[in-house]
Protein backbone atom coordinates (compact mmCIF):
# COMPACT_ATOMS: atom_id res chain seq x y z
CA UNK A 1 0.00 0.00 0.00
CA UNK A 2 1.40 3.05 -0.62
CA UNK A 3 2.21 6.03 2.00
CA UNK A 4 2.82 9.82 0.99
CA UNK A 5 1.43 9.11 -2.40
CA UNK A 6 -1.93 8.16 -0.02
CA UNK A 7 -2.62 11.90 -0.29
CA UNK A 8 -2.59 12.05 -3.77
CA UNK A 9 -5.31 9.85 -4.23
CA UNK A 10 -7.99 11.33 -6.66
CA UNK A 11 -10.37 13.25 -4.67
CA UNK A 12 -13.76 12.76 -5.65
CA UNK A 13 -15.09 16.08 -5.90
CA UNK A 14 -18.36 16.93 -4.83
CA UNK A 15 -18.23 20.57 -3.84
CA UNK A 16 -18.14 23.00 -6.55
CA UNK A 17 -13.93 24.43 -6.78
CA UNK A 18 -13.33 27.91 -6.48
CA UNK A 19 -12.75 29.99 -9.35
CA UNK A 20 -8.98 30.74 -7.57
CA UNK A 21 -8.15 27.37 -6.19
CA UNK A 22 -10.05 23.87 -6.00
CA UNK A 23 -10.82 22.49 -3.05
CA UNK A 24 -8.36 19.81 -3.53
CA UNK A 25 -5.77 22.28 -4.11
CA UNK A 26 -6.71 24.23 -1.01
CA UNK A 27 -7.35 21.31 0.92
CA UNK A 28 -2.90 19.97 -0.17
CA UNK A 29 -2.16 24.26 0.91
CA UNK A 30 -3.67 23.91 4.37
CA UNK A 31 -1.85 20.59 4.83
CA UNK A 32 1.34 21.61 3.36
CA UNK A 33 1.75 25.14 4.78
CA UNK A 34 -0.49 25.76 7.68
CA UNK A 35 -0.73 22.53 9.72
CA UNK A 36 3.80 22.72 10.02
CA UNK A 37 2.91 25.69 11.57
CA UNK A 38 1.52 24.59 14.32
CA UNK A 39 4.19 24.72 17.09
CA UNK A 40 4.49 28.41 16.51
CA UNK A 41 1.21 28.61 16.59
CA UNK A 42 0.99 26.76 19.97
CA UNK A 43 3.82 28.45 20.89
CA UNK A 44 1.94 31.95 20.59
CA UNK A 45 -1.32 30.87 21.86
CA UNK A 46 0.04 29.43 25.35
CA UNK A 47 2.35 32.91 25.38
CA UNK A 48 -0.55 35.04 25.57
CA UNK A 49 -3.16 33.08 26.89
CA UNK A 50 -3.26 32.18 30.19
CA UNK A 51 -5.89 29.77 30.44
CA UNK A 52 -4.64 26.57 28.98
CA UNK A 53 -7.49 24.13 29.08
CA UNK A 54 -8.60 27.14 26.10
CA UNK A 55 -5.58 26.60 23.69
CA UNK A 56 -7.23 23.97 21.76
CA UNK A 57 -10.46 25.58 21.28
CA UNK A 58 -8.38 28.51 20.38
CA UNK A 59 -6.15 26.56 17.94
CA UNK A 60 -9.23 24.65 16.06
CA UNK A 61 -11.22 28.93 15.65
CA UNK A 62 -7.41 29.78 14.12
CA UNK A 63 -7.79 26.79 12.04
CA UNK A 64 -11.48 27.62 10.96
CA UNK A 65 -10.93 31.16 10.37
CA UNK A 66 -7.64 30.12 8.10
CA UNK A 67 -9.24 27.96 6.08
CA UNK A 68 -12.49 29.83 5.58
CA UNK A 69 -10.23 33.07 4.61
CA UNK A 70 -7.88 31.10 2.37
CA UNK A 71 -11.12 29.76 -0.15
CA UNK A 72 -11.27 33.38 -1.02
CA UNK A 73 -7.90 33.86 -1.16
CA UNK A 74 -4.69 32.03 -0.34
CA UNK A 75 -2.40 34.44 1.50
CA UNK A 76 0.80 35.36 0.42
CA UNK A 77 2.82 34.92 3.96
CA UNK A 78 1.10 31.72 5.48
CA UNK A 79 2.96 31.79 8.88
CA UNK A 80 2.24 36.27 8.99
CA UNK A 81 -1.54 35.29 8.28
CA UNK A 82 -2.03 32.83 10.80
CA UNK A 83 -0.15 34.42 13.31
CA UNK A 84 -2.12 37.54 12.85
CA UNK A 85 -5.38 35.34 12.62
CA UNK A 86 -4.74 34.28 16.11
CA UNK A 87 -4.13 37.75 17.42
CA UNK A 88 -7.39 38.61 16.13
CA UNK A 89 -9.13 36.12 17.83
CA UNK A 90 -7.27 36.74 21.25
CA UNK A 91 -8.17 40.19 20.80
CA UNK A 92 -11.84 39.51 20.12
CA UNK A 93 -12.14 37.17 23.10
CA UNK A 94 -10.73 39.56 25.65
CA UNK A 95 -13.06 42.39 23.93
CA UNK A 96 -16.44 40.81 23.86
CA UNK A 97 -16.57 38.11 26.27
CA UNK A 98 -17.20 39.63 29.67
CA UNK A 99 -16.21 35.75 30.85
CA UNK A 100 -12.98 36.12 30.41
CA UNK A 101 -10.90 37.48 33.18
CA UNK A 102 -9.03 40.25 32.38
CA UNK A 103 -5.75 38.55 33.38
CA UNK A 104 -6.46 36.07 30.65
CA UNK A 105 -4.47 38.06 28.35
CA UNK A 106 -0.81 39.06 29.04
CA UNK A 107 -1.48 42.52 27.84
CA UNK A 108 -3.04 43.68 24.38
CA UNK A 109 -0.88 45.43 23.13
CA UNK A 110 2.02 43.04 23.37
CA UNK A 111 0.25 41.14 21.19
CA UNK A 112 2.04 42.66 18.74
CA UNK A 113 3.57 40.26 16.05
CA UNK A 114 7.46 40.48 15.03
CA UNK A 115 5.82 39.87 11.42
CA UNK A 116 9.61 40.02 9.51
CA UNK A 117 11.57 38.42 11.60
CA UNK A 118 13.36 35.43 10.27
CA UNK A 119 12.27 31.75 11.81
CA UNK A 120 14.99 30.25 13.07
CA UNK A 121 12.71 27.83 15.69
CA UNK A 122 11.95 26.51 12.03
CA UNK A 123 14.73 24.71 10.95
CA UNK A 124 15.21 23.37 14.62
CA UNK A 125 11.72 22.26 14.70
CA UNK A 126 12.12 20.04 11.54
CA UNK A 127 15.34 18.83 13.05
CA UNK A 128 13.36 17.41 16.36
CA UNK A 129 10.39 16.26 14.22
CA UNK A 130 12.06 12.49 14.11
CA UNK A 131 12.41 12.80 17.92
CA UNK A 132 8.96 13.94 18.49
CA UNK A 133 8.00 11.11 16.99
CA UNK A 134 9.83 8.54 18.65
CA UNK A 135 8.81 9.94 22.25
CA UNK A 136 5.34 9.90 21.13
CA UNK A 137 5.27 6.68 19.48
CA UNK A 138 6.96 5.20 23.14
CA UNK A 139 4.46 6.35 24.59
CA UNK A 140 1.98 5.01 22.66
CA UNK A 141 0.08 1.67 24.46
CA UNK A 142 1.84 -1.55 23.23
CA UNK A 143 -0.66 -2.61 20.25
CA UNK A 144 -0.94 0.02 19.40
CA UNK A 145 2.52 1.14 18.94
CA UNK A 146 3.32 -2.06 17.56
CA UNK A 147 0.52 -1.42 14.28
CA UNK A 148 1.66 2.04 13.70
CA UNK A 149 5.28 0.34 13.44
CA UNK A 150 4.19 -2.43 11.45
CA UNK A 151 2.22 0.24 9.32
CA UNK A 152 4.93 3.49 9.07
CA UNK A 153 8.17 1.55 9.48
CA UNK A 154 7.73 -1.69 7.78
CA UNK A 155 5.06 -0.40 5.62
CA UNK A 156 2.43 -3.28 5.68
CA UNK A 157 -0.93 -3.04 4.48
CA UNK A 158 -3.90 -3.28 7.02
CA UNK A 159 -4.53 -7.01 6.34
CA UNK A 160 -0.56 -7.42 6.26
CA UNK A 161 -0.77 -6.33 9.48
CA UNK A 162 -4.08 -7.28 11.09
CA UNK A 163 -2.46 -11.07 10.07
CA UNK A 164 0.94 -10.31 11.87
CA UNK A 165 -0.78 -8.80 15.40
CA UNK A 166 -3.71 -11.72 15.08
CA UNK A 167 -6.59 -9.44 14.91
CA UNK A 168 -8.95 -8.48 12.68
CA UNK A 169 -8.48 -5.78 10.45
CA UNK A 170 -11.08 -3.15 12.26
CA UNK A 171 -8.86 -3.21 15.02
CA UNK A 172 -5.79 -2.40 13.57
CA UNK A 173 -7.93 0.62 12.20
CA UNK A 174 -8.95 1.63 15.38
CA UNK A 175 -5.09 1.47 16.41
CA UNK A 176 -4.22 3.43 14.04
CA UNK A 177 -6.88 6.01 14.60
CA UNK A 178 -6.02 6.41 18.07
CA UNK A 179 -1.73 6.31 16.43
CA UNK A 180 -2.28 9.51 14.34
CA UNK A 181 -4.47 11.58 16.50
CA UNK A 182 -0.89 10.89 19.72
CA UNK A 183 1.40 11.52 16.26
CA UNK A 184 -0.13 14.37 14.98
CA UNK A 185 0.13 15.95 18.32
CA UNK A 186 3.55 14.74 19.13
CA UNK A 187 5.02 16.28 15.77
CA UNK A 188 2.47 19.56 15.35
CA UNK A 189 1.74 20.35 19.26
CA UNK A 190 3.64 22.07 21.80
CA UNK A 191 7.19 22.01 21.88
CA UNK A 192 7.06 21.18 26.09
CA UNK A 193 5.08 18.42 24.65
CA UNK A 194 8.29 16.26 24.00
CA UNK A 195 10.22 17.33 27.15
CA UNK A 196 11.09 14.61 29.67
CA UNK A 197 13.69 12.60 27.11
CA UNK A 198 16.99 12.80 28.53
CA UNK B 1 -14.29 30.49 26.78
CA UNK B 2 -13.02 28.37 29.78
CA UNK B 3 -16.08 25.42 28.09
CA UNK B 4 -15.58 21.93 28.77
CA UNK B 5 -17.89 21.49 26.34
CA UNK B 6 -16.27 23.10 23.20
CA UNK B 7 -12.88 20.91 24.56
CA UNK B 8 -15.11 17.57 24.39
CA UNK B 9 -16.68 19.14 20.95
CA UNK B 10 -13.32 19.33 19.95
CA UNK B 11 -12.16 16.20 21.13
CA UNK B 12 -15.21 14.05 19.83
CA UNK B 13 -14.47 16.00 16.10
CA UNK B 14 -11.00 14.63 16.44
CA UNK B 15 -11.94 11.42 17.17
CA UNK B 16 -14.41 11.27 14.58
CA UNK B 17 -11.83 12.79 11.47
CA UNK B 18 -9.26 9.85 12.69
CA UNK B 19 -11.85 7.55 11.71
CA UNK B 20 -12.52 8.94 8.53
CA UNK B 21 -8.74 9.98 7.78
CA UNK B 22 -7.80 5.80 8.17
CA UNK B 23 -10.67 4.77 6.87
CA UNK B 24 -10.01 6.91 3.90
CA UNK B 25 -6.66 6.37 3.50
CA UNK B 26 -6.25 2.50 4.47
CA UNK B 27 -9.89 0.62 4.30
CA UNK B 28 -9.87 -1.62 1.24
CA UNK B 29 -13.69 -0.98 0.73
CA UNK B 30 -13.63 2.74 0.37
CA UNK B 31 -15.54 3.48 -2.61
CA UNK B 32 -17.09 7.06 -4.44
CA UNK B 33 -20.23 6.15 -1.63
CA UNK B 34 -17.94 6.86 1.28
CA UNK B 35 -15.86 9.73 -0.29
CA UNK B 36 -19.79 11.40 -0.42
CA UNK B 37 -20.43 10.11 2.99
CA UNK B 38 -16.82 11.96 4.10
CA UNK B 39 -17.53 15.09 1.24
CA UNK B 40 -20.56 15.51 3.73
CA UNK B 41 -19.11 15.51 6.86
CA UNK B 42 -17.06 18.38 5.58
CA UNK B 43 -19.73 20.13 4.55
CA UNK B 44 -21.27 20.47 7.89
CA UNK B 45 -18.95 21.89 9.42
CA UNK B 46 -15.44 23.60 8.78
CA UNK B 47 -14.17 22.32 12.13
CA UNK B 48 -14.73 19.07 10.54
CA UNK B 49 -12.63 19.52 7.66
CA UNK B 50 -9.63 20.95 9.17
CA UNK B 51 -9.72 19.03 11.98
CA UNK B 52 -9.15 16.31 9.44
CA UNK B 53 -6.89 18.08 7.52
CA UNK B 54 -4.23 18.35 10.64
CA UNK B 55 -4.71 14.63 11.13
CA UNK B 56 -3.86 14.37 7.29
CA UNK B 57 -0.63 15.71 7.57
CA UNK B 58 0.80 14.52 11.03
CA UNK B 59 -0.47 11.31 9.28
CA UNK B 60 2.36 12.13 6.69
CA UNK B 61 4.69 13.99 8.65
CA UNK B 62 4.94 10.47 10.63
CA UNK B 63 6.30 8.82 7.35
CA UNK B 64 9.33 10.03 8.58
CA UNK B 65 9.33 7.42 10.53
CA UNK B 66 10.59 5.23 7.88
CA UNK B 67 14.23 6.15 8.50
CA UNK B 68 14.15 3.94 11.37
CA UNK B 69 13.67 0.81 9.16
CA UNK B 70 16.07 -2.04 8.90
CA UNK B 71 18.45 -3.10 9.42
CA UNK B 72 17.96 -1.39 13.14
CA UNK B 73 15.08 -2.87 14.00
CA UNK B 74 12.22 -0.85 15.87
CA UNK B 75 12.99 -3.31 18.80
CA UNK B 76 13.66 -0.14 20.54
CA UNK B 77 10.25 0.69 20.69
CA UNK B 78 8.94 -2.48 22.09
CA UNK B 79 9.64 -2.06 25.68
CA UNK B 80 9.41 -5.22 27.68
CA UNK B 81 6.14 -6.05 28.56
CA UNK B 82 4.30 -6.20 31.48
CA UNK B 83 4.57 -10.11 32.16
CA UNK B 84 1.26 -9.83 33.54
CA UNK B 85 -0.15 -10.52 30.94
CA UNK B 86 1.22 -13.40 29.85
CA UNK B 87 1.81 -14.65 33.34
CA UNK B 88 -1.34 -14.40 34.58
CA UNK B 89 -3.34 -17.41 34.30
CA UNK B 90 -6.60 -16.78 36.74
CA UNK B 91 -9.19 -16.67 33.39
CA UNK B 92 -10.62 -13.04 34.04
CA UNK B 93 -13.94 -14.00 32.23
CA UNK B 94 -16.09 -11.54 32.25
CA UNK B 95 -19.60 -11.90 33.46
CA UNK B 96 -22.61 -8.83 32.78
CA UNK B 97 -24.23 -8.39 35.39
CA UNK B 98 -27.15 -5.92 36.51
CA UNK B 99 -27.50 -3.65 33.16
CA UNK B 100 -28.93 -0.97 35.13
CA UNK B 101 -31.97 0.06 32.84
CA UNK B 102 -29.84 0.64 29.78
CA UNK B 103 -28.63 -0.42 26.30
CA UNK B 104 -24.98 -1.09 26.59
CA UNK B 105 -23.38 -3.23 24.24
CA UNK B 106 -20.73 -6.05 24.11
CA UNK B 107 -18.76 -6.64 21.46
CA UNK B 108 -15.74 -9.12 20.90
CA UNK B 109 -13.02 -7.76 18.43
CA UNK B 110 -11.11 -10.40 16.67
CA UNK B 111 -10.43 -13.29 20.20
CA UNK B 112 -8.82 -10.46 22.20
CA UNK B 113 -10.60 -7.52 23.53
CA UNK B 114 -13.90 -7.11 25.16
CA UNK B 115 -15.47 -3.86 24.89
CA UNK B 116 -18.58 -2.09 27.10
CA UNK B 117 -19.56 0.86 25.94
CA UNK B 118 -22.89 2.98 27.24
CA UNK B 119 -24.90 5.36 25.46
CA UNK B 120 -25.71 8.70 26.61
CA UNK B 121 -27.45 8.33 29.62
CA UNK B 122 -26.63 5.00 30.23
CA UNK B 123 -24.76 3.41 33.25
CA UNK B 124 -23.84 -0.59 33.40
CA UNK B 125 -21.79 -2.44 36.20
CA UNK B 126 -19.29 -5.20 34.69
CA UNK B 127 -18.25 -8.02 37.01
CA UNK B 128 -14.85 -9.52 36.54
CA UNK B 129 -14.15 -13.03 37.32
CA UNK B 130 -12.50 -12.06 40.91
CA UNK B 131 -15.20 -10.54 42.15
CA UNK B 132 -13.63 -7.00 41.00
CA UNK B 133 -16.86 -4.44 39.60
CA UNK B 134 -16.83 -1.50 37.01
CA UNK B 135 -19.17 0.72 36.87
CA UNK B 136 -19.46 2.86 32.85
CA UNK B 137 -21.25 6.26 33.92
CA UNK B 138 -23.01 7.60 30.63
CA UNK B 139 -21.11 7.37 27.42
CA UNK B 140 -18.28 6.02 28.06
CA UNK B 141 -16.16 2.87 27.13
CA UNK B 142 -14.08 -0.06 28.06
CA UNK B 143 -11.35 -2.31 26.69
CA UNK B 144 -10.88 -5.64 28.44
CA UNK B 145 -8.71 -8.05 26.71
CA UNK B 146 -9.16 -11.17 28.22
CA UNK B 147 -7.11 -13.23 30.23
CA UNK B 148 -5.54 -10.12 31.65
CA UNK B 149 -6.32 -7.37 34.17
CA UNK B 150 -4.95 -4.15 31.88
CA UNK B 151 -7.77 -2.40 30.79
CA UNK B 152 -8.51 0.54 28.55
CA UNK B 153 -10.78 3.18 29.41
CA UNK B 154 -11.48 4.38 25.92
CA UNK B 155 -13.37 7.18 26.83
CA UNK B 156 -15.72 8.88 29.21
CA UNK B 157 -15.59 8.06 33.11
CA UNK B 158 -16.16 4.78 35.02
CA UNK B 159 -15.54 3.53 39.18
CA UNK B 160 -13.65 0.79 39.90
CA UNK B 161 -13.69 -1.65 42.96
CA UNK B 162 -10.63 -3.68 42.22
CA UNK B 163 -10.01 -6.65 44.17
CA UNK B 164 -6.26 -6.98 44.95
CA UNK B 165 -3.71 -9.21 43.55
CA UNK B 166 -0.42 -8.18 44.57
CA UNK B 167 1.30 -11.06 41.87
CA UNK B 168 -0.80 -9.59 38.79
CA UNK B 169 -2.20 -5.91 39.78
CA UNK B 170 -4.92 -4.55 37.83
CA UNK B 171 -3.82 -1.75 35.69
CA UNK B 172 -5.93 0.87 33.53
CA UNK B 173 -4.73 2.88 30.55
CA UNK B 174 -6.54 6.12 29.56
CA UNK B 175 -4.83 8.50 27.35
CA UNK B 176 -1.84 8.74 28.24
CA UNK B 177 -1.75 7.53 31.39
CA UNK B 178 -1.64 4.46 33.43
CA UNK B 179 -3.51 3.54 36.43
CA UNK B 180 -2.21 1.18 38.80
CA UNK B 181 -4.06 -0.78 41.55
CA UNK B 182 -2.74 -0.94 45.10
CA UNK B 183 -5.69 -2.38 46.40
CA UNK B 184 -8.87 0.19 45.54
CA UNK B 185 -11.92 1.91 44.68
CA UNK B 186 -11.18 4.64 42.13
CA UNK B 187 -13.05 7.10 39.92
CA UNK B 188 -11.53 7.62 36.79
CA UNK B 189 -13.02 10.52 34.13
CA UNK B 190 -11.36 11.21 30.95
CA UNK B 191 -11.83 14.91 29.28
CA UNK B 192 -11.03 16.05 25.76
CA UNK B 193 -8.06 17.64 27.82
CA UNK B 194 -7.07 16.15 30.95
CA UNK B 195 -7.60 12.51 32.94
CA UNK B 196 -9.09 13.15 36.45
CA UNK B 197 -8.43 9.91 38.78
CA UNK B 198 -10.29 10.35 42.13
CA UNK B 199 -9.21 7.74 44.87
CA UNK B 200 -11.74 6.92 47.16
CA UNK B 201 -10.45 3.16 48.97
CA UNK B 202 -6.97 2.17 49.49
CA UNK B 203 -4.27 2.89 47.07
CA UNK B 204 -2.93 3.73 43.61
CA UNK B 205 -0.56 4.78 41.45
CA UNK B 206 -1.34 6.96 38.71
CA UNK B 207 1.87 7.16 36.08
CA UNK B 208 2.47 7.61 32.29
CA UNK B 209 1.37 4.86 30.26
CA UNK B 210 4.36 4.23 28.63
CA UNK B 211 5.65 3.35 32.17
CA UNK B 212 9.41 5.60 30.93
CA UNK B 213 11.66 5.69 34.50
CA UNK B 214 11.36 9.52 33.75
CA UNK B 215 7.97 9.90 33.96
CA UNK B 216 6.39 11.32 36.68
CA UNK B 217 4.02 9.11 38.92
CA UNK B 218 2.26 9.76 42.00
CA UNK B 219 0.80 7.32 44.72
CA UNK B 220 -2.45 8.00 45.66
CA UNK B 221 -4.47 7.78 48.85
CA UNK B 222 -8.28 8.03 49.69
CA UNK B 223 -9.33 11.35 49.04
CA UNK B 224 -6.52 12.42 46.43
CA UNK B 225 -7.18 13.57 43.14
CA UNK B 226 -4.78 13.50 40.37
CA UNK B 227 -4.99 15.47 37.07
CA UNK B 228 -2.93 14.29 34.31
CA UNK B 229 -2.21 15.75 31.38
CA UNK B 230 0.30 14.47 29.18
CA UNK B 231 2.92 16.66 30.57
CA UNK B 232 1.75 17.53 34.29
CA UNK B 233 0.36 15.43 37.01
CA UNK B 234 -1.11 17.22 39.88
CA UNK B 235 -2.58 15.95 43.24
CA UNK B 236 -5.14 17.94 45.01
CA UNK B 237 -7.15 16.80 47.76
CA UNK B 238 -11.25 16.45 48.53
CA UNK B 239 -12.88 16.12 51.31
CA UNK B 240 -15.22 12.72 52.30
CA UNK B 241 -18.19 15.08 51.63
CA UNK B 242 -17.23 16.17 47.76
CA UNK B 243 -15.82 12.17 47.41
CA UNK B 244 -19.25 10.99 47.94
CA UNK B 245 -20.77 14.32 45.89
CA UNK B 246 -18.53 12.95 43.00
CA UNK B 247 -19.62 9.10 42.86
CA UNK B 248 -23.46 10.37 42.98
CA UNK B 249 -24.13 9.69 39.00
CA UNK B 250 -23.86 6.02 40.32
CA UNK B 251 -27.29 6.32 41.63
CA UNK B 252 -28.25 8.57 38.84
CA UNK B 253 -27.60 11.86 40.32
CA UNK B 254 -25.25 14.67 39.97
CA UNK B 255 -24.68 17.13 43.03
CA UNK B 256 -24.00 20.53 42.95
CA UNK B 257 -22.16 22.96 45.16
CA UNK B 258 -21.51 26.69 44.15
CA UNK B 259 -21.68 25.70 40.70
CA UNK B 260 -21.83 28.11 37.64
CA UNK B 261 -25.25 27.15 35.45
CA UNK B 262 -22.55 26.79 32.80
CA UNK B 263 -20.58 24.05 34.57
CA UNK B 264 -23.60 22.66 35.98
CA UNK B 265 -25.14 22.55 32.29
CA UNK B 266 -22.39 21.25 30.68
CA UNK B 267 -22.23 18.40 33.45
CA UNK B 268 -26.23 17.55 32.74
CA UNK B 269 -25.44 17.48 28.88
CA UNK B 270 -23.12 14.84 29.29
CA UNK B 271 -25.84 12.75 30.28
CA UNK B 272 -28.45 13.19 27.87
CA UNK B 273 -29.32 14.26 24.25
CA UNK B 274 -31.37 16.65 24.84
CA UNK B 275 -29.17 19.36 25.69
CA UNK B 276 -29.24 22.65 27.66
CA UNK B 277 -27.57 25.40 25.98
CA UNK B 278 -27.02 28.73 27.63
CA UNK B 279 -28.29 32.03 25.48
CA UNK B 280 -26.12 34.49 27.47
CA UNK B 281 -23.24 34.73 30.10
CA UNK B 282 -25.74 36.56 32.55
CA UNK B 283 -27.55 33.36 32.67
CA UNK B 284 -24.34 31.25 32.79
CA UNK B 285 -22.90 33.17 35.14
CA UNK B 286 -25.51 32.27 37.64
CA UNK B 287 -24.37 30.49 40.68
CA UNK B 288 -26.63 28.04 42.95
CA UNK B 289 -26.55 24.63 44.19
CA UNK B 290 -28.46 20.99 44.40
CA UNK B 291 -29.03 17.43 43.64
CA UNK B 292 -30.29 16.56 40.49
CA UNK B 293 -31.68 13.66 38.20
CA UNK B 294 -28.92 13.22 35.44
CA UNK B 295 -30.74 12.00 32.73
CA UNK B 296 -33.80 14.32 33.48
CA UNK B 297 -32.57 17.82 31.73
CA UNK B 298 -36.21 19.13 31.52
CA UNK B 299 -37.00 19.18 35.24
CA UNK B 300 -33.54 20.79 36.16
CA UNK B 301 -34.16 23.46 33.12
CA UNK B 302 -37.44 24.39 34.74
CA UNK B 303 -36.14 23.90 38.44
CA UNK B 304 -33.31 26.47 37.51
CA UNK B 305 -35.46 28.55 35.77
CA UNK B 306 -38.11 29.26 38.99
CA UNK B 307 -35.05 29.21 41.93
CA UNK B 308 -32.69 31.76 39.60
CA UNK B 309 -35.52 33.82 37.53
CA UNK B 310 -34.42 32.18 33.95
CA UNK B 311 -36.20 32.00 30.93
CA UNK B 312 -36.35 28.14 30.18
CA UNK B 313 -37.71 27.66 26.51
CA UNK B 314 -37.75 24.09 24.55
CA UNK B 315 -36.97 24.40 21.31
CA UNK B 316 -36.48 20.58 19.57
CA UNK B 317 -33.83 18.88 20.72
CA UNK B 318 -32.85 22.08 23.19
CA UNK B 319 -33.44 24.18 26.02
CA UNK B 320 -32.68 27.16 26.14
CA UNK B 321 -32.04 29.44 29.37
CA UNK B 322 -31.64 33.13 29.12
CA UNK B 323 -32.42 35.96 31.40
CA UNK B 324 -35.71 37.60 31.38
Amino acid sequence: MAKTTDMDRDRAETRRSDARMSTPELRAWFVREVVPLEPILMQYLQHNWRNRSDIVDLRQEVYMRVFEAAKVQIPERTRNFVLTTARNLLINRVLHEQIVPIEAVADVEALEIAKDAPDPERNAIARDELRRLQVALDRLPSRCREAIVLRKIENLSIHEIAQRMGVNAKTVEWHLTNGVRALTEALYGPATGVRGKP
Amino acid sequence: MSDINAALAADHIEAQAAEWLIARLHDKDWNADKEAQLEAWFAESIAHEVAYLRLEAGWNGADRLAVLRTPVQPSAFRPPQPSATTKFHVAAVLVLCAAIGTTAYVTTRASHDQIFATPVGGRETITLADGSQIELNTNSEIRLPKGSRQATLVRGEAYFQIKHDPQHPFTLDAGDHRVVDLGTKFVVRQRASNLEVMLVEGRARVESASGAANQKSAVLKPGDVAIATRDDLSVTRKPASALADTLSWRSGFVVFHNATLREAASELNRYNAEQIVLADDGAARRVFGGKFRTTDSKRFADVIGTALGLHVEHRGNEIVISRK
